[in-house]
């Protein structure tokens, strides 16, 4: 009988995670649907905080307390969401679902981990109110796109004055009490920017690809946004920049120019890149002998990779795992965990959560009349899919690593509320393109 | 810009669907096969969860446990070296091999029973590994080891009907007991005897003599009627310019009495009427160019096609000389199978693995590897090798009462006197047990070799392991 508890409770994260799949094929009721589906995300912490509870010595019992909170606060995030907007309610539900399943996990590594980035949690899904209320539209914010370029810069370049040194970057800057990395925010910065500018001067420029006037506000805004990075040696996030600038710039124009000068740029780039930083140069190295760097600078790798081997397809139940193998784990390395724990069964899952959430933001974009909020859906849409391919592709040794947090999953504050600033920009378009919508059926 | 964002979104998609592509493999092949091939550190975090799993000879003699001392967990050996090579040795510094590698994961309960494994995960409920039981005879070992114990060299004793391994010795051994083998192991290592090296599956060896059966089995199968002809042996036989002597002329030899005279002359021109084709065809019925199936690491048959091209290899392979080399092991196999019908089995050494409560978890059955030849092909050659011991070379073999059916070898090599083989079967109308004893440069095979065979057949005969 106890084997069956422990069984069911070690799993729950994974059996509430394709309940909730077969919910959403299921289940159709209107608006109810809608709130049945917003428990899950907070019923999948409970449980999983539950199993921790019973079943690990590490999580004591305010902290149960403070957790089943933080899951009653998710599952009403979502809920009060469903019930007064009519944004895109999934692609709100699918990045809640995926933040409770990291709350689970940095939990299982480290209680007091687990409640920071709850903290976090609840700035981040403040920020789906706080951020529509504060603009009247997404128009009225791309206004001002030469104010968002600036003050994109200005984020970026603050670490110069204010930064701190962390793993040999120098991208944070510490404000006293708590620190964050201000690129996470300058990159939807710049999207806005580019949307805003792009949509005003995407005619002109595909019809002159290279009239200087036209141009340099661009190269003015992504070569100095990415000198910045490049100074800081932040060169996972340069590399998102770049290719996040490049396609929306791509998909505006849609320009051979746009697109062979990106490629020749990000080549060049790379080039100088793996000449100029003895680092870049070993990641390379490692990728390209992991297991002649087993025991140096690939460990991480080939512990994530023994990680999912040891996962199979059902992994050792929640718990059960090794996360002290994995240096960092909590980071960059946490679907390794969770492959180690929940198998490929989770890790797959995962993916679905991920590929469902980009496919809603692309599906605003392409359904948005107007190109400016067609472009800024598109990209921000973009990012959070490159960000989670950069990250998956490098810890699975697909890729070279880059140090790219997962977003909604992996630990920090900047990435977690940054996703979410991300996902509410893309309910508010998606709200917008609803009543542009709804309007243009009524009138015909 | 539709069709664009069209286009890049299906870009996304392709990304992740590779993505999960490699997911799949990367947690069902890839990374399962890394982790046995790079010794994966989460196995050893384990060992101090779970009590690890016994290892118990056939009559349940123990012969590897772990022992509970205060904090730490010890890999114990009572018996030291004399099982070193089939056990292994389990130490958190040199790693797991031998058996304690190949069942590691039976014996730290990872498998074998599902709910119980479940329950080992996640370190509660009982946390005890399975223990393994052999099919080695504990007496039998300890006997294969006493006589073997002077040289160099490695015995294998094995029941030909089912194919379990009865005693598996290799000498020189080492010392397994973790301390004692990370203290010692750079001499170990750097020994010029090579005390490591399991010699009776893993040393390879030119078998001289012993092969002639092989060959015997070879003609018999392509000539049928060859057992009626004659042939004269002049006491060397010239193959392309090169002589090949033996030791007298025998004069008029047939099969039987070629075998039990150990005739050069007459096995030489045997292969050489085979001709390289069908030499090499029968021998890949033998399972040349295979790995045996076994728990343990398995040298293959060493000869190349190459070398039975010319007359001379072809000459030199047929009396197991020149390019042919074979493990102990392969040749127990040998004459196990002419003993059995020309049925080769399947060798194992682990018969049960049994859960803590000593309720059995699986049970190994025998499996057939090969059919080496036909039963009346291998009823000849076994009445051959009945006259070896009878009348010829092996009379050093023969027990009172029971039919011996055997082969010696003396095989010649670079680094001094001659390998002493002898490998046999009995009793030789239904046999229960099959031997081959290697000797390193032990000598001639009928007076080094034999003696220890005879010996650890009377053994297993007396002792009745049949069952």
């Amino acid at each position: 009988m106890i084997v069956i508890w422990l069984f069911l409770l070690k799993y729950s994260p994974l059996i509430c995670l394709y309940f909730f799949f077969i919910a959403l094929l299921l289940v159709r009721f209107g608006k109810m649907r809608r709130v049945f589906l917003s428990l899950f995300p907070g019923l999948l912490l409970a449980l999983g905080s539950a199993a921790l509870y019973f079943f690990t010595t590490s999580l004591p019992f305010w902290g149960l307390v403070c957790l089943g909170i933080v899951a009653l606060f998710l599952s009403a995030g979502c809920f009060s969401y469903v019930w007064c907007r009519r944004g895109d309610f999934l692609l709100l539900l699918f990045p809640a679902v995926l933040t409770g399943i990291g709350l689970v996990f940095l939990t299982r590594i480290d209680f007091l981990l687990g409640l920071r980035q709850s903290c976090w949690v609840v700035l981040g899904l403040l920020s789906l109110w706080v951020l529509p209320s504060l603009l009247k539209s997404y128009r009225f914010f791309l206004n001002y796109k030469y104010l968002l370029m600036v003050g994109g810069l200005v984020l970026l370049g603050s670490p110069f004055l204010l930064g701190i040194e962390a793993g040999g970057a120098r991208n944070w800057i510490s404000l006293g009490f708590f620190s964050f990395q201000p690129s996470e925010f300058a990159k939807i910065l710049m999207i806005a920017f580019l949307a805003g500018y792009l949509d005003e001067n995407r005619w002109v420029l595909r019809r002159f690809p290279g009239l200087g006037r036209y141009l340099s506000p661009l190269l003015t805004g992504c070569g100095l946004s990415l000198l910045f990075l490049v100074l800081q040696h932040d060169l996972g996030m340069a590399f998102l920049f770049l290719v996040t600038f490049w396609v929306i710039v791509l998909a505006a124009t849609g320009h051979i120019l746009h697109l062979w000068g990106g490629l020749l740029l990000f080549l060049g780039g790379a080039v100088a890149a793996y000449h100029c930083f003895p680092h870049v140069q070993e990641r390379i190295a490692v990728f390209l002998d992991l297991w002649g760097h087993a025991n140096t600078g690939g460990y991480q790798v080939v512990q994530s990779i023994f990680a999912l081997g040891n996962g199979g397809v059902f992994g050792w139940g929640l718990g059960n795992g090794f996360p002290e193998m994995i240096p960092e784990v909590h980071t960059d390395f946490l679907f390794s965990l969770i492959g180690e724990e929940l198998g490929l069964a989770g890790t797959l899952a995962v993916v679905v959560l991920y590929v469902i959430t980009v496919w809603r933001g692309f599906q605003i974009s392409l359904r948005s009349r107007d190109g400016a909020a067609r472009l800024l859906a598109f990209g921000l849409t973009f990012s959070l899919a490159v960000q989670a391919l950069v990250n998956l592709g490098g810890v699975t040794g697909l890729i070279p690593l880059t140090g790219v947090p997962l977003p909604f999953l992996s630990y920090g504050g900047s990435s977690l509320v940054s996703s979410y600033i991300i996902v509410a920009l893309l309910l508010k378009v998606s709200e917008e393109v609803g009543e542009a919508g709804v309007r243009s059926h009524q009138e015909v | 810009m539709s069709g664009l964002i069209r286009k890049f979104s299906i870009v996304v998609f392709a990304c992740f669907l590779v993505f999960s592509l490699w997911l799949v493999y990367l947690h069902l092949r890839l990374g399962p096969s890394l982790r046995e091939k790079h010794g994966d550190p989460r196995l050893w975090v384990l060992e101090n969860r779970v009590l690890r799993g016994g290892i118990y000879t056939r009559e349940g003699e123990k012969v590897a446990e772990s022992l509970r001392i205060g904090e730490k967990v010890i890999r114990c050996y009572p018996y030291g070296n004399l099982y070193c090579h089939l056990l292994g040795y389990h130490s958190r510094r040199l790693g797991k091999c031998g058996l304690e590698g190949e069942y590691d994961l039976y014996l730290l309960g990872l498998k074998g029973d599902f709910w119980r494994s479940l329950l080992l995960r996640s370190g509660s409920g009982e946390p005890r590994g399975n223990d393994l039981y052999l099919t080695i005879d504990h007496q039998i070992q300890e006997r294969a080891w006493q006589l073997l114990s002077p040289y160099r060299g490695a015995a294998v004793v094995l029941n030909p009907q089912t194919g379990e391994v009865l005693a598996l010795v290799s000498t020189p051994g080492f010392d397994p007991n973790p301390e004692n083998l990370e203290k010692n192991w750079e001499q170990i290592r750097s020994d010029p005897r090579h005390p490591v090296v399991n010699r009776a599956t893993f040393g390879l060896y030119p078998p001289g003599s012993v092969f002639k059966i092989v060959t015997a089995a070879l003609g018999l199968e392509c000539f049928p009627g060859l057992e009626r002809e004659v042939f004269s042996c002049h006491g060397e036989l010239i193959v392309a310019g090169r002589h090949l002597r033996d030791l007298e002329p025998h004069g008029k030899v047939n099969l039987k009495k070629a075998l039990a005279v150990s005739c050069n002359s007459y096995f030489a021109a045997l292969g050489l009427r085979l001709g390289a084709e069908r030499f090499s065809s029968g021998l890949r019925d033998f399972g040349w160019g295979e790995d045996i199936p076994f728990e343990l690491p398995t040298a293959r048959i060493s000869l190349s096609g190459e070398s039975l091209a010319t007359a001379n290899g072809l000459a030199e392979a047929a009396v197991g000389q020149g390019k042919v080399l074979v493990t102990p092991l392969f040749m127990a196999l040998v004459a196990a199978a002419l003993g059995n019908d020309g049925v080769m089995m399947e060798p194992y050494l682990v018969r049960e693995i049994r859960g803590p409560r000593n309720e059995v978890l699986w049970r190994r059955s025998p499996k057939v590897w090969r059919r080496v030849c036909s039963p009346e092909v291998a009823e000849q050659v076994k009445e051959a090798m009945v006259e070896v011991v009878n009348s010829g070379t092996g009379t050093a073999a023969s027990l009172p009462g029971i039919q011996v059916a055997g082969k010696t070898g003396s095989a010649e090599n670079p680094n001094g006197k001659p390998h002493a083989w002898f490998v046999a079967f009995a009793p030789a109308d239904n046999p229960c047990v099959a031997v081959s004893v290697l000797i390193e440069n032990g000598g001639e095979g009928g007076r080094v070799a034999a003696p220890i065979a005879r010996e650890l057949i009377r053994l297993a005969l007396t002792e009745g392991v049949s069952e």
